[in-house]
């Protein structure tokens, strides 16, 4: 698969094809895998596709496409994300070329958790589930264990924008479902949601990481960077944390694909993707359509229909 | 540092009988940035005005807040007079003390007290204000009318009159609409051709109307004053210039069909006239069902026989586009197709008619000549049961809402029967008689007791042949009896719908519908002409069921507002419109999407030397109406209402948190 990903790059870098194929390299430790920019042929050889390419890559399209046409490997879910761009003009369809790669799941970095990191050297997808080379030997780690939430519950086939599809798509089947989350967290009363949330957005430190591993934030000046008088705060008093998240969620509903880079970016583990979620299921639920879907369709604030309003408001 | 006058208003005892004006004033003077607060007992009288206009002059105010009643009624008095005292009449805030809180509260000191706290805002807001000015938009003075029915003749007719400019476009190859089907008019009984078709001569040969027969709209853009709209005129196959409409073409053709105008009653040729008054008095050619165009021109009988070799079957659909000022819709409706009531045997007897095909059948120019006879076996009818409502007043089968005119249409065909077949005797099945108009309760007693028509509040359960008869069992619920008719002939009153094309109009148009398709007016009550969409009229049925008089009267009104938009030099925007920050811009055009008028475009940033940079959304001033819906939509702030901007909203919000 890696070979025939290189090969695809290569043959369109060498065409001139495109300026840019966006992947992944082997990143600084055996566990990480790192955004590759590949801009000729010889950087293709870098490209690597294992159970470590857990970035959403679509985020740098937006900047990527100013230098000219770029192929970007995505997976199902990343392509999504590649839909909305679309539908909300950030690229021209004709601007990208999606290799859809075959992705059985990928990392859980707690799969890890027992493992001495300095030992690992290599990990693949094995059966199932993954496999760990180590310098101690290789140790199987099973779908449950190795894999994202998000993946264990995947059903997603391929995105409507695929170009190059590369390999087989793998054969799975759900072992979750993708709503088990919250429907924990539907159970509880408004009022425990709201000591939920307060606690855990008082861990924020504004750093922002969601927003900016987020392919969905793409405006060029956030509402929370905004100078003068404003609506929202920048400090970290847990009002302004909340009104920052909440309006970022707002922000995202009808658009979020799902990806959890903003969940997986946080380094205070603010379970940000049970916001998204959420906010998704109602958008399904209301409208009937969920985000990444149809690059043509039009934006769910932008598809009312004043004619078919079940409550106009009286004259 | 700005300095703003406060001017609180009693409205006589209005606001004084509950808010403690003199303490308000005194109490707003010592708000920050307050140089001046008086109060008065009518602000907006002319010595009111005056106060505040010296008061501008004596105290170098810069801007002004009036504390009365809602801007609604008094913002353009009071714009007005500070920007005769020199200020830029932006530079105004009323804070509605009326409304908001005097007319809603009893207990004075806390009504008071809020008074205070709503005028600390609106000064809040005012220290924020900019001077904003209205462009000057051009206008064109040509006006658009869809629709050559009466409704569309007349307003075409009013504004041509007024010296302007008119192109009135019409679908059919002929003006004249549904009325030129009619035989008589209720309550009057004028005969509709009469009445009609001199309108319709006179709309030809206005020097100031144009009028495209066989030619619809295609596409409309633009905004008030300036719509730029493309027709397409549709192949006619016959030279309008060379016709001299002899007729030899039509009544040689040899291919006959059913006539659309006749409603199936009658026959056609595929070259005709929809009807011998036609206007213009030049045929069409249906290329559907002409032999020429079907067997690849073997049959030509028309261009050979033309004396003035008019026929031209090399004609092609012409595309026209023009800029017009403004745009009446005065489509018109459709009479609904009763096929749905099975229990009534409509299309399954000949007998069963519908209440248009009636009134072809006793019109002089119909497929009878004038003589009322029975479809199948051209006897004349004896008994005719008239039903109402056929798809009005009828969730279940038609539509929920009832169509004005059939009540009145069927005690008109009661009445003309008996006079055209004398022994003959009408029956009516009514739900309500909704006679209501200028003599046309009248009508109906003369109908029921001049002419004898037996009216009888029920419906009708079944109708089925028996022999040559048609036997209609119903009720009496009056009586509460069932009734059995021997009838020779059923007239269905069928309702009015939109066109089936209406919708995609309205899309074109930038207009809304209702749940039924009419077109939506833009106050029920106070707008029945305007839409939401500036410089866009309606006339007629279009909207919603009505009769010739109300289509008339409807039409001269969006006549007038067309003359009255036409009578002004140019248009001056609104200035309170949408603003877009192109330097934060990202172009994800959801503006543009959730923009109920279309008033948002893009446009590509360019360099000095023109190469482009990047997209951004921007306004067109003239569409906008200043909703606010894209700045709620924008992410990134990067829209603004001017008048209403962030910083003048949160100064108002600050204003009131954080009073002391």
């Amino acid at each position: 698969m890696e070979n025939e990903l290189r090969q695809k790059a290569k043959e369109l870098l060498e065409s001139g094809q495109v300026k840019q194929v966006i992947g992944y390299e082997d990143g600084s430790t055996a566990f990480k895998s790192t955004p590759c920019f590949a801009s000729s042929p010889e950087d293709a050889d870098r490209l690597v596709w294992n159970p470590t390419c857990v970035n959403n890559l679509a985020v740098y399209l937006p900047s990527a496409v100013k230098q000219g046409k770029v192929a970007v490997a995505v997976k199902p879910c990343d392509g999504r994300s590649v839909v909305e761009l679309i539908k909300e003009h950030q690229i021209n369809r004709d601007d990208v070329v999606t290799m859809v790669v075959p992705c059985p799941g990928v990392l859980n970095p707690d799969a890890l958790a027992d493992i001495d990191p300095k030992t690992i050297k290599n990990i693949e997808w094995k059966g199932d589930g993954i496999s760990v080379t180590t310098d101690s030997g290789e140790i199987s780690i099973p779908r449950e264990k190795a894999f994202l939430d998000k993946c264990l519950s995947c059903t997603l086939t391929d995105p409507a924008v695929t170009n190059i599809k590369l390999g087989d798509s793998p054969e799975r089947s759900p072992l979750k479902d993708k709503d088990a989350a919250i429907a924990e967290y539907e159970k509880m009363s408004v009022d425990e949601r709201r000591v939920f949330w307060a606690k855990e957005f008082t861990k924020c430190i504004r750093c922002y990481a969601c927003r900016q591993a987020c392919p969905a934030c793409y405006c060029k000046e956030c509402f929370v960077d905004k100078n003068g008088q404003v609506w929202a705060l920048k400090s970290t008093d847990p009002e302004a944390n909340w009104f920052f998240h909440m309006t970022r969620a707002m922000h995202l509903a009808g658009r979020c694909i799902g990806c959890g880079e903003c969940e997986r970016s946080c380094p205070m583990g603010i379970p940000l993707t049970l916001i998204g979620r959420t906010l998704e299921k109602d958008v399904e639920e209301m409208f009937g359509s969920g985000a990444g879907q149809d690059p043509d369709a039009l934006p769910i604030l932008g598809s009312f229909d004043l004619t078919k309003d079940p409550d106009p408001c009286p004259e | 540092m700005a300095r703003v006058g406060v001017f609180v208003c009693w409205c006589g005892s209005n606001i004084a009988k509950t808010v403690d004006v003199v303490k308000v004033a005194e109490a707003a003077g010592k708000l920050p940035s307050v140089a001046y607060s008086t109060d008065y007992k009518y602000m907006c009288s002319e010595p009111g005005q005056n106060l505040i206009k010296q008061a501008i002059e004596e105290h170098k105010l810069d801007r002004i807040v009036v504390a009365s009643c809602s801007p609604r009624l008094h913002e353009p008095t009071f714009r007005r007079c500070i920007s005769e005292a020199g200020l830029n009449p932006f530079m105004l805030e009323m804070a509605n003390i009326r409304e908001h809180c005097s007319w809603v509260h009893d207990d004075k000191e806390v009504a008071s007290e809020k008074a205070l706290d709503l005028i600390a805002m609106s000064v809040a807001k005012a220290v924020k204000n900019e001077a904003l000015f209205s462009q000057e938009i051009p206008l064109t003075k040509k006006a658009l009318v869809i629709g050559g029915g009466v409704a569309g003749i007349q307003v075409a007719l009013d504004i041509a009159d007024a010296g302007y400019k008119v192109t009135l476009v019409e679908k059919t190859p002929s003006i004249g609409g549904r009325m030129a089907q009619y035989d008589k008019t209720f309550p009057t009984l004028d005969c509709a051709a009469c009445i009609l078709t001199p309108k319709m001569v006179d709309a030809a040969s206005h020097p100031n109307i144009e009028i495209m027969t066989y030619a619809e709209v295609e596409k409309v853009s633009g905004f008030v004053g300036n719509f730029e709209v493309t027709i397409r005129k549709k192949a006619r196959s016959v030279d309008m210039k060379k016709c001299t409409g002899c007729g030899v073409c039509y009544e040689k053709c040899p291919k006959k069909l059913p006539s659309e105008f006749d409603c199936g009653l009658g026959q056609r040729k595929a070259i005709y006239v929809p009807f011998p008054q036609a206007v213009p008095n030049v045929p069409v050619i249906d290329r559907e069902n002409c032999r020429y165009f079907a067997d690849g021109g073997k049959c030509g009988v028309c261009a050979k026989i033309c004396p003035s070799q008019a026929v031209d079957y090399t004609l092609e659909d012409e595309m026209i586009t023009d800029k017009y000022g403004a745009i009446v819709a005065a489509t018109g409706f459709q009479p609904w197709d009763p096929t749905p009531y099975t229990n009534l045997g409509y299309g399954r007897y000949p007998d069963v008619i519908t209440s248009l095909q009636f009134e072809r059948l006793f019109n002089a120019s119909g497929p009878t000549e004038g003589k009322l006879v029975r479809p199948s076996d051209h006897k004349p009818p004896k008994n005719v049961v008239f039903i109402s409502c056929i798809g009005s007043r009828d969730d279940e089968h038609g539509y929920p809402y009832c169509s004005k005119v059939c009540c009145m249409y069927n005690a008109k065909h009661a009445l003309l029967l008996k006079e055209k077949v004398h022994d003959a005797q009408a029956y009516v099945f009514y739900m309500d008689i909704r006679a209501n108009g200028k003599g046309y309760e009248e009508f109906v007693r003369r109908t029921i007791e001049k002419y004898g028509a037996i009216y009888l509040r029920g419906r009708v359960s079944r109708v089925f042949q028996d022999g040559e008869k048609l036997i209609v069992r119903g009720v009496d619920t009056l009586a509460g009896k069932p009734v059995e008719i021997e009838a020779d002939m059923v007239v269905l009153a069928a309702a009015m719908e939109a066109q089936p094309d209406a919708k995609d109009l309205a899309r074109m148009l930038g207009i809304s519908t209702d749940e039924y398709n009419w077109f939506s007016e833009a106050h029920p009550k106070l707008k029945p002409v305007e839409v939401l969409t500036a410089g866009i009229y309606l006339a007629g049925a279009c909207q919603y069921p009505k009769d010739i008089p109300d289509a008339v009267a409807q039409a001269s009104g969006a006549a007038a507002k067309v003359v009255g938009l036409f009578a002004k030099e140019s248009l001056q925007s609104e200035p309170t419109v949408a603003e877009v920050n192109e330097d934060t811009c990202v172009d994800c055009q959801l503006c543009k999407e959730v923009c109920p008028y279309t008033a948002i475009d893009t446009k590509t940033l360019t360099d000095r030397a023109g190469n482009p940079i990047r997209t951004v959304s921007c306004v067109n001033e003239g569409l906008c109406h200043g909703c606010g819906t894209c700045v709620a939509a924008c992410r990134s702030s990067s829209i603004q209402l001017r008048g209403f901007k962030d910083n003048q909203i949160l100064s108002e919000i600050d204003a009131l948190a954080f009073a002391e």
